[in-house]
């Protein structure tokens, strides 16, 4: 469902303008598919949020593997949740996203 | 106004180097790469951004800077100079400066609405820019700070950055392309001789650097970074 905005920032090696394409594709997504709007938006604010530090400024290899890390958490927790059912799933993993993204 | 005086090209480009590796500002570092905004790993950085904090050393490039542009383009050739949001817009100040010229900058992405919602400044139709920007990687953001100067009405035939990589064959056809010709003072190659003829760095160091320049993308591969590089750089971003 959403994994696949994050392989192209994988196969791009976790570059800034991988995480750029996949803010805008996911922002994109939320006409398409409302009933994912707050998770596509969730998704689009931290990929976006990598490029406004990163853009222009160096990171190393390890630290970009880290960060590469991070976000696939946070999809993936989403993913999971938003490929259920449950709505109370959905809405934890919003909660749980946010929470994790407000934190850092 | 800059000093009206010409240096050699091959002495701009020395100079620049050694200014470069005097503050600090080139950094190399091949245990643990730099990823840079493409993906590629490399063993060397730039920081460019460091020079504004040295007046005596911006000062002369800024006169380097004028020297080149007049040289190669002319005096009379440009009606503005635009620095790309953030670190060009120092620079494109000071040049500004140096040519007589009223400055404006790009942002990176619109503010506001219209046709220059990314343009802060003022900038009369038909006016004829020189885009300034730090350093120059593969070009791809002087497409872009290109692209919206010229949705203004106005045009883009120069761009000027104090450091051009110089390690990706098409990124001069690239700029050709988007009809942009590209001025700077100084490459990767100019710091590698410099490190060379003075000794600045141990002989594996110097060796990764060179291994890196020949053929980054080889290099960046085996480091962990990307193994190809992809120009998706959206016109209209």
């Amino acid at each position: 469902m959403f994994e696949s905005l994050v392989k192209n920032i994988n196969e791009a090696g976790g570059s800034v303008r991988a995480y750029d394409a996949c803010s805008r594709e996911a922002r994109a997504r939320i006409a398409d598919e409302p009933q994912n709007a707050a998770a596509l938006l969730l998704i689009s604010y931290a990929t976006q949020r990598f490029v406004d530090s990163y853009d222009d400024q160096p990171l190393t290899v390890k630290e970009a593997a880290e960060e590469l890390d991070e976000i696939t958490q946070i999809v993936s927790v989403l993913d999971a949740a938003f490929s259920g059912e449950s709505e109370k799933a959905k809405l934890d993993a919003l909660n749980q996203v946010a929470t994790r993204l407000g934190a850092s | 106004m800059f000093s009206n005086t010409f240096p050699d090209r091959e002495l701009i480009s020395e100079t620049v180097a050694k200014m470069l590796l005097e503050i600090d500002a080139v950094h190399f570092r091949s245990d643990q790469p730099f990823t840079f905004t493409s993906g590629l790993a490399s063993p060397v950085y730039i920081d460019c951004r460091k020079l504004i904090s040295y007046p005596r050393i911006r000062s002369a490039l800024m006169d380097f800077a004028a020297s080149v542009i007049v040289r190669r383009v002319g005096f009379e050739q440009f009606d503005a100079v635009a620095g790309g949001e953030t670190a060009g817009i120092p620079f494109a100040a000071w040049l500004s400066d140096r040519l007589g010229l009223p400055m404006l900058y790009v942002r990176k992405k619109p503010k506001g609405f219209g046709r220059d919602a990314q343009i802060e400044g003022f900038l009369k139709d038909g006016a004829r820019v020189l885009l300034v920007e730090d350093l120059t990687t593969d070009g791809g953001s002087k497409i872009k700070f290109g692209d919206a100067i010229n949705r203004t009405g106005a045009s883009v035939a120069d761009t000027f950055a104090v450091f051009y990589y110089d390690i990706f064959p098409d990124t001069p056809q690239r700029l050709a392309e988007a009809g942009m010709r590209l001025h700077y003072l100084a490459t990767w190659w100019d710091i590698l001789k410099v490190c060379k003829n003075e000794n600045r760095l141990p002989s594996k160091t110097i060796a990764e650097v060179e291994s890196f320049l020949n053929d980054p993308v080889s290099w960046s591969a085996s480091h962990g970074g990307i193994s190809e590089l992809l120009h998706k750089i959206p016109r209209s971003a």
